[in-house]
Order: structure tokens, then C-alpha cells, then sequence
């Protein structure tokens, strides 16, 4: 088991989870300024650290299209 | 709101799948569409449309089955179930096919494919469909999932059987002989034991409770069905595209870096399954059209992935299109849950052949129609080798 990968905007954190992910490639056409499929592994590349307010539509989809569930958007908690 | 156009349309009466784009495109024309055959059911053909469902599977839901007509009791695991059941039963796939899981048969596969293409080569060729379409899944059922050759010999024929009758006959019915040849593949494993996939899932949990007979024949009998027919139907399209412009086997010599580029663009050009069906579960609007709660709506992959106004010259097969996003393998809660696995063995196909002498055609292929109402591929292609050039590039074959 791997930890998920996480990024954050100031309120919220994506989480990626790579034992979920089965190289679907959805997160890549929903939010394609976000991810990219790496085509050696088939598992999805995080290219940015964080999101503006008007990439948060197109990474909502990204979540909701992902048949694997690997991807999560919480709120941030205290911890960050 | 607009009254619903109506159109003749049966997808079980499409004879000829070349004649078929012509329909989709006139389909497409109309928006949301209506036919009275098979008791009645909507048909949606635009990308944004079929996706539009996809991405609603709570309205555009699969627990009554996802065949038009009605296939009684002839569910199969995972694909004619809704969440919460359908969320457990996904889970034993998936966690089988993993990128990682997939990853590490590669070499296994690699060595299977090369062999069925050498063995293809040395004969001088013949029917790819015959020859290496159908024996690739075929051995992959046997190699990932566990299935004795002898019973994958015999899914073509009962599967080919099960299509022809399910316009007239409830599924379960029709697929008795599938059904009974898993039976006896479960008793099997759980008399030996192989440590395979199949032997893997005899001991598994579904909410807590043991998993049943029942579901494990259901779930093996998608494996039978999905497995090997979408397959061997994708690579003979890509064979096919591949021998209609020598050009493009040129280029994939010269860069096959664009081989995972060219497997895309074949699935959204010949979308192996042209359509499925959903079942509403409330009143819903989409085109303009309010589709009532309980209406069979069939989804037609096949003309979304030829929808101009996503695709630009989408009649066209370009290998620098771009094909992300293409609704050959579904999309969303129910895609197809070996998309990864097919998708690593037709670039496996490809990364062999472009290390062989080029392929043509040795006679007319017959490019067939739609078998069950859906799914397409060619069921004759005949080729040969062009050249005499052997795959280290010293010596003749012939």
C-alpha cells in the first residue's frame, strides 16, 4: 500500500491514489492542464502542485469521471 | 419541448457494419431519436449526448440489463448491476488489472503474441481473424484469468450462437451453453485448486458474506463474452486500417512512439462495441427531449465517436487527431473494466508487426455485421506478408 498523492489549493486537497488508479486516463481528458497519463506505467502524472478557482470545475469532473475512485477532492482540515 | 422524432431503427438488423456509419450519421442529424422496435426504446448517437448519460448512470442506470430487447435473467457481473452491488463485483476485477498487475504481464504477453504472429508469418499468412484475432484473447482468458484451453476453444461458437438468439429468447437462455462450460470451470478449480485468478475468487467476500455460485458464473461469463469478442474485433480493425494505406505502416516503422496513438484512433474509428443500452430511472430531459422514468435508451458509441462536433473530420482515420476521450470502452462507472489490458495487447500486436515484413491484403475481406446488435469487426481478413525479409532483417522466410 502507498500513501495517496496529495496537492493542495487553500482550501481544499486532491488525493491520488495509485493501488485504486487502473490507467483509465479519464482525469486526463476531463482536466488535462492537471494530469497527464505517463504511457510507460499508464498511471496519471500530477503537473501542477495546486489550482486556480477556474481549473476546480474541469478537476471536479476529473474526480467524478474516475471509474477507479482513485481520485479524491476533500476540504482541507487543520493539518493542511 | 419538442415531439421525439421517430426512427425506424433496429440495431439487430444492421447486415452490413460498412453501410452502418451512413445510418449513425443520419441518426446524429435527427438529435434524440425514437424507435418502436423491440417495444420501444430512445436512441442517442451524439458525443455529447452519450456521454451525457454516461457521466448519469444514477438516471441512465444498467440494473435492468443493458441489452435492448430485455435479457430476463441473463445479467452478467459487473456490467447489468447498479452501485451498491455493482461497486463490490467491479472491485474483483479491477484489483486484478491494475496498471502495476498489467504491467508485470507484459512479458508473458509479449512472448504469447510474438509467437501467434511468427507462427502467422511463417505460414505465409491467411485469416488474421482466425489466425491470430481470435487465438490472442483466447490465450489471454487462459494466461491471466485461468481458464482451460479447452474451454476457451469453445466461447467463439457459443457466443456467435448466444447473439443469433438474443432478439427472440431471454439471454439466460441463450447463453445456457456459456453458462454450463463455466459451471464445469468452477468445479474444476475448486477440485485443483490452480493458484490462478479464477481459483482467487472461489474464496472471496461480497459485503461480508461468502460469494455464490451464482455470481461467480455470471462474472466468469463476462470474462467469456467481454473477453475475447471486443478484442479480436478491435485488432482486426487495426489490422485493417493499418493494410488499407501502406503509409501508415511506414510510419509506425519509422516512429512507433505513435503506436499507443494509432490503437486509440482505431478504437474511436471502429468502436468494437457500437452500442448499449440503459434504463432511465426518473423523468429526464436531454436534446430537447424528456425521456420518461422506465424508458430503454440505447447509447450508440459508434456514432458518438464519429460526432463531428467533437472530432474534426471524424469520418477520417488520423493517427495525429488526438482520440482521447472516445467512448469505445463506455465511460465512467461501467467502462470497461479491461480497457488497460486491450489496450496493452493490441500495442504489443503492433510493436511486433512493425518488426516483420509489411502486410497486405490476399483477397477481400468481409467486414460483416453487427453480431448481438453491437458488436463489430471484420469476420474475414485475409493477408500475406509483402515482403520475404526476416524479423532480424538476415535471411528469407520464403
Amino acid at each position: 500500500m502507498t500513501d495517496p498523492i496529495t496537492v493542495s489549493s487553500p482550501s481544499e486537497v486532491l488525493e491520488l491514489d495509485l493501488d485504486k488508479c487502473n490507467g483509465y486516463g479519464n482525469c486526463v481528458f476531463a482536466a488535462p492542464e492537471m494530469f497527464e497519463l505517463d504511457l510507460a506505467s499508464n498511471v496519471p502524472i500530477l503537473l501542477k502542485a495546486e489550482w486556480s478557482d477556474g481549473e476546480r470545475e474541469a478537476l471536479a469532473a476529473a474526480v467524478a469521471d474516475c471509474p477507479a475512485g482513485a481520485l479524491r477532492l476533500r476540504k482541507r482540515d487543520a493539518l493542511g | 419541448m419538442q415531439a421525439v422524432p421517430q426512427c425506424p431503427f433496429d440495431h439487430h438488423a444492421i447486415t452490413d457494419a460498412e453501410a452502418a456509419w451512413g445510418t449513425y450519421d443520419q441518426l446524429r442529424d435527427q438529435g434524440v431519436t425514437h424507435s418502436r422496435e423491440h417495444g420501444g426504446f430512445y436512441v442517442l448517437s451524439r458525443y455529447e449526448h452519450v456521454l451525457a448519460a454516461l457521466r448519469d448512470p444514477d438516471t441512465f442506470a444498467s440494473g435492468q440489463g443493458t441489452r435492448i430487447p430485455a435479457i430476463g435473467d441473463g445479467m452478467i457481473i459487473p456490467l447489468d448491476f447498479d452501485p451498491p452491488g455493482h461497486t463490490a463485483y467491479r472491485a474483483l476485477i479491477t484489483e486484478h488489472v491494475t496498471p502495476e498487475s498489467v504491467r508485470g504481464m507484459v512479458p508473458g504477453l509479449r512472448e504469447m503474441i510474438d509467437g501467434l504472429i511468427d507462427g502467422f508469418h511463417a505460414k505465409g499468412g491467411g485469416d488474421w481473424v482466425a489466425e491470430v484475432g481470435l487465438p490472442l484473447p483466447l490465450n489471454v482468458l487462459v494466461q491471466v484469468v485461468g481458464f482451460a484451453p479447452e474451454t476457451v476453444a469453445q466461447f467463439r461458437d457459443l457466443t456467435a450462437q448466444s447473439w443469433k438468439q438474443i432478439s427472440e429468447q431471454d439471454l439466460f437462455a441463450a447463453r445456457a451453453g456459456l453458462f454450463e462450460l463455466v459451471r464445469r470451470e468452477l468445479q474444476r478449480h475448486r477440485e485443483t485448486r490452480p493458484d490462478d485468478y479464477i481459483t482467487s475468487l472461489i474464496g472471496k467476500e461480497i459485503d461480508g458474506r461468502p460469494i455464490t455460485d451464482d455470481e461467480l458464473q455470471r462474472l466468469l461469463l463476462a470474462f467469456a463474452v467481454a473477453g475475447h469478442e471486443t478484442t479480436m474485433n478491435a485488432s482486426g480493425s487495426m489490422l485493417r486500417y493499418l493494410v488499407e494505406d501502406p503509409a501508415r505502416q511506414g510510419r509506425l516503422r519509422e516512429k512507433p512512439e505513435l503506436i499507443p496513438a494509432f490503437v486509440e484512433e482505431v478504437l474511436r474509428y471502429s468502436s468494437p462495441v457500437q452500442c448499449i443500452g440503459r434504463c432511465t430511472t426518473r423523468d429526464v430531459e436531454i436534446g430537447g427531449v424528456r425521456i420518461p422514468a422506465g424508458s430503454r435508451v440505447l447509447l450508440v458509441y459508434a456514432g458518438a465517436n464519429r460526432d463531428t462536433a467533437r472530432f474534426d473530420h471524424a469520418d477520417a482515420f488520423d493517427v495525429d487527431r488526438g482520440a482521447a476521450g472516445h467512448l469505445a470502452f463506455g465511460f465512467g462507472r461501467h467502462q470497461c473494466a479491461g480497457a488497460l489490458l486491450a489496450r496493452t495487447e493490441l500495442r504489443l500486436v503492433l510493436e511486433k508487426l512493425v518488426t516483420m515484413p509489411e502486410v497486405e491484403y490476399a483477397g477481400a475481406p468481409d467486414f460483416g455485421g453487427l453480431e448481438g446488435g453491437a458488436m463489430s469487426g471484420p469476420s474475414y481478413l485475409p493477408l500475406r506478408f509483402t515482403s520475404n525479409r526476416s524479423p532480424d532483417g538476415a535471411g528469407a522466410w520464403r
